[in-house]
């Protein structure tokens, strides 16, 4: 490639981004850098939010906990943080939505379109998935162990944490990705009968865990 | 309670639990004990595992 058309392939991608068609000089290029910069950023930006929402949000008197999301979530997080005891300083409680149930949550929950209103009722009544303690240089995560209709230590006026994320797969891509991700070794896992099935055929789930359950994975539909 | 190959399905009005996890239907893995398994009413097992605590 000649540097002259080096040159108009820069010129070229400069126009993919701030658009137009007219020839650009040297300088021309030079001062549209800051341009494309800013057009690459806010490309990136729309993307990010497209996919991901996090904030933090205040568990309040009589609305418990409510956020406006910009999407249907695969995931929905709302985590707190309590100190328990010296050893363990702080331990976060994940409270996970997937997306098969996102609807039934929401109509139980009392989500009109996409503002999440998690009440009292509801999160004292919603399962607590799974949870991490962190210490001070390293974080643990415990699986899923049992469908406790329990969920710890939510505090009128303390803040939380939501997280929001959606990754464009498919519910079957989602629930084949969480089995795969199952650690050697075996033992018991919990998942939604109600999700499993909407996703799949018995039969389909049958084959699909068939791996784990051969490596000692015991499969609870609740 | 039903048992089909490797697999507990709870019968109707009915959960399965093995103590610590409620369930409607159970596939066991390779080596796991099916005895641990029993049936509970849903009624009982929802007495047993809701909690009105903060």
């Amino acid at each position: 490639m000649s540097v002259n058309e080096k040159m108009t392939a820069i010129a070229d991608a400069i126009r993919g981004y701030t658009g137009g068609t007219d020839k650009l000089s040297l300088d021309a290029i030079a001062a549209a850098i800051p341009d494309v910069f800013g057009a690459g950023e806010g490309k990136k930006d729309s993307e990010w939010r497209d996919k991901v929402y996090v904030d933090t949000v205040s568990f309040n008197d009589t609305n418990g906990i409510t956020v406006s999301l910009p999407f249907v979530p695969d995931r929905f997080c709302v985590i707190s943080y309590e100190a328990l005891a010296m050893s363990t300083p702080y331990t976060y409680y994940l409270l996970v939505f997937d997306r098969a149930s996102f609807a039934q949550r929401c109509a139980q929950m009392g989500i009109v379109g996409e503002t999440l209103s998690l009440t009292s009722t509801a999160l004292n009544n919603a399962t607590r998935d799974t949870y991490f303690t962190v210490s001070e240089n390293s974080v643990i995560f415990t699986p899923p162990q049992s469908s406790y209709w329990k969920t710890s230590l939510w505090r009128k006026g303390a803040d939380y944490f939501v997280f929001a994320y959606r990754s464009g797969k498919s519910d079957r891509q989602l629930l084949e990705e969480e089995i795969a991700a199952l650690p050697a070794g075996g033992g018991s896992v919990v998942f939604s009968g109600k999700r499993v099935f909407e996703t799949v055929s018995e039969a389909e789930w049958e084959s699909i865990i068939a791996p784990a359950r051969e490596s000692g994975w015991t499969f609870a539909l609740a | 309670m039903r048992i089909k190959d490797n697999n507990i399905y709870a019968d109707d009005g009915m959960m399965l639990t093995d103590g610590k996890v409620l369930a409607k239907a159970v596939f066991l893995g390779d080596g796991a004990d099916a005895s641990v398994w029993h049936e509970v009413s849903e009624k009982e097992a929802v007495q047993t595992e809701r909690s009105d605590e903060f």
